[in-house]
């Protein structure tokens, strides 16, 4: 068996509020191997980001994990009973990341060239100006964006799907292996949904990448992922190969996640009951 | 969404490629530096001449302000019985009021804006600082502030200046106390919302250092609110003078400035209405003048369309 790129193992996360300590994830493993897309599907407060950002070692103020491992090729990066904490070499390097708001990744105030740049001159130090200039210029073509144009322009200047390619492009620059991308795509209307998701498939494939898609929707998850992970309350309820996971659901949370899918081409039947 | 919207089938969204396609003019292109419009190159210009009044005022052909001449005293402007060798008549000394006012600006301005610089400075250093790292830090500068703000203004620059004297310096650190205050909470409550916001996260994983996300990206983010609270305390601040100079604990004659000639007229309020108008004319014009150039300012550079 080869050693998979990413694996989690029995990571719990807590979250302390001013009443009570709240289990956002619970014992949940999690295994994703090279150039592979796992999804991590669950409705809203079901773990899904708290456990994204744990694997980066970013939490609210209030979280903190309270147990697992974290390993990423081989090497253990987070260990709770020894301590271990290699997250923040990792992260930005090795792990890019893309939010929801396709707005608010990007700082307002900047160009975006100037954002791209940034995060290139922080992580590959060995390149000259000229080549980090270029590299960028690159990575925004392959997003198919008007490289020249989006380096110049500022946020509010692009719409909504730019500003989420431009995203991915300040994610993606600095080659990294695993791709978190957090409701990437849950902000944007449907064409540019799908042309998004177009562009995160060619470039898993293309950069050998492996990418944590995380979504409340169905549907996107059976188009992107190969496997997916059902999250409920911040227990894993199912896990398994996208078709055999949506063609034969075992857990009744997962048959109603399925069942709320909305349809266009079958008359509205009765609210399946969750 | 309405059903009309769903696309029926998923592969023609690359033929469509004008949703994202920045030749067809579907998304903005604000030009970010536009023409001056009349009214902003007027701000300018009176910015300028303020400035150049500020600093030059003294090489204008007018006669020495500090001159006193007792025959000419409480003389009325042109136009309301005073003659052209005093176009806004005199004080009570027989000084030429045109002088006084020009003379009086070089310090109203420069005590304004250096006690702006000063409070605001500190103000948004420890407001970034509060926001940015929270906790225990945030909790000690607040109760700093809050502290601060409890002492009554007047009690507080009324024991400063007795303990070290009227001066300038002295003038510009207690107006500074009375700054900073604002700054502390209002940019505190804007940093601490603008760390949460996606990008700063992203910053953090793309490995960016806290002083980096603090000036490069938090700073520039908070910085028109910066300008806006700033110019109304230039206004403030020209009134806090004024306040003190009245009160006697501002600028010391021979020293000019506008409060100053304001607390010298108020003995003459009933009979000559010219000493303590002007002074206090052109404290007015010059507040509303910070603030219109502060809106303006601000809606030029503010490049946040504030839709997310």
């Amino acid at each position: 068996m080869t050693t998979p790129l990413l694996e989690i193992e029995g990571l719990r996360v807590e979250a302390r509020s001013e009443f009570e300590t709240i289990r956002a994830v619970d014992d949940v493993d999690l295994r994703l191997d090279r150039g592979r897309v796992a999804g991590l599907i669950g409705e809203s407060g079901s773990g899904k980001t708290t456990l994204v950002r744990s694997v980066i070692g970013l939490h609210q103020r209030n979280v903190s994990i309270t147990g697992g491992r974290i390993t990423l090729d081989g090497t253990v990066i987070y260990d709770h009973a020894d301590g271990t904490d290699r997250q923040a070499s990792v992260r930005g390097s090795r792990i890019g990341t893309v939010f929801q708001q396709p707005r608010g990744s990007l700082n307002p105030l900047k160009r975006v060239g100037a954002q791209l740049t940034e995060v290139l001159r922080t992580h590959c130090g060995d390149l000259d100006k000229q080549a980090i200039g270029q590299r960028a210029r690159d990575t925004l073509a392959r997003m198919d964006l008007d490289a020249e144009r989006v380096m110049r322009s500022y946020p509010h200047q692009l719409s909504g799907g730019m500003c989420q390619r431009a995203a991915v492009a300040i994610a993606v620059a600095t080659e990294p292996e695993l791709l978190i991308a957090d409701e990437a795509t849950s902000a944007l209307d449907v064409t540019s949904q799908a042309s998004l998701v177009e562009l995160l498939r060619e470039l898993v494939s293309e950069r050998s990448m492996s990418m944590l898609f995380v979504t409340h929707d169905v549907l996107l998850a059976a188009e992107l992922c190969d496997e997916l992970v059902v999250l409920r309350s911040g227990v894993a309820v199912e896990r398994g190969a996208t078709a055999d996971l949506l063609a034969d659901p075992q857990h009744d949370y997962t048959k109603n996640l399925i069942a709320a899918v909305p349809r266009w081409d079958v008359a509205p039947e009765e609210e399946p009951a969750t | 969404m309405s059903d009309a919207d769903v696309p029926t089938e998923i592969e023609p969204v690359d033929g469509i490629e004008g949703v994202d396609d920045p030749d067809t003019g579907h998304a903005r292109t604000t030009t970010v530096r536009r023409k001056m419009s009349p009214f902003e190159i007027f701000l300018v210009v009176f910015g300028v001449l303020l400035v150049a009044t500020a600093i030059f005022g003294s090489f204008l052909p007018l006669p020495d302000p500090t001159q006193q001449s007792l025959r000419e005293r409480l003389q009325p402007p042109v136009g309301f019985g005073g003659g052209w060798d005093h176009p806004l008549g005199t004080d009570a000394l027989g000084r030429d009021m045109l002088s006084l006012l020009v003379a009086g600006t070089r310090l109203t301005v420069l005590i304004a804006a250096l006690s702006v610089l000063v409070g605001a400075t500190v103000g948004c250093g420890l407001g970034l600082i509060a926001g940015f790292r929270r906790g225990w830090v945030d909790a000690v500068i607040t109760r700093l502030t809050e502290a601060q703000m409890a002492l009554p203004f007047l009690l507080l620059a009324i024991a400063i200046i007795t303990n070290r004297g009227r001066s300038i310096t002295t003038l510009v650190i207690v107006l500074s106390i009375v700054g900073w205050t604002q700054y502390v909470r209002i940019v505190r409550a804007d940093t601490m919302a603008i760390r949460e916001r996606p990008f700063i996260q992203g910053l953090r994983i793309g490995g960016a250092s806290d002083t980096r996300i603090v000036l490069r990206h938090i700073l520039p983010n908070v910085a028109g609110t910066i300008v806006a609270l700033a110019t109304l305390e230039v206004g403030t601040m020209i009134l806090a003078e004024s306040a003190l100079s009245f009160l006697g604990l501002g600028v010391v004659s021979p020293d000019i400035s506008w409060g100053g000639l304001l607390a010298d007229g108020r003995d003459n309020l009933r009979d000559a209405w010219w000493v303590v108008t002007l002074p206090g004319l052109a404290i007015v014009v010059v507040v509303l003048y910070v603030n219109l150039a502060g809106d303006a300012l601000r809606s030029r550079y503010d490049l946040r369309k504030r839709d997310h």
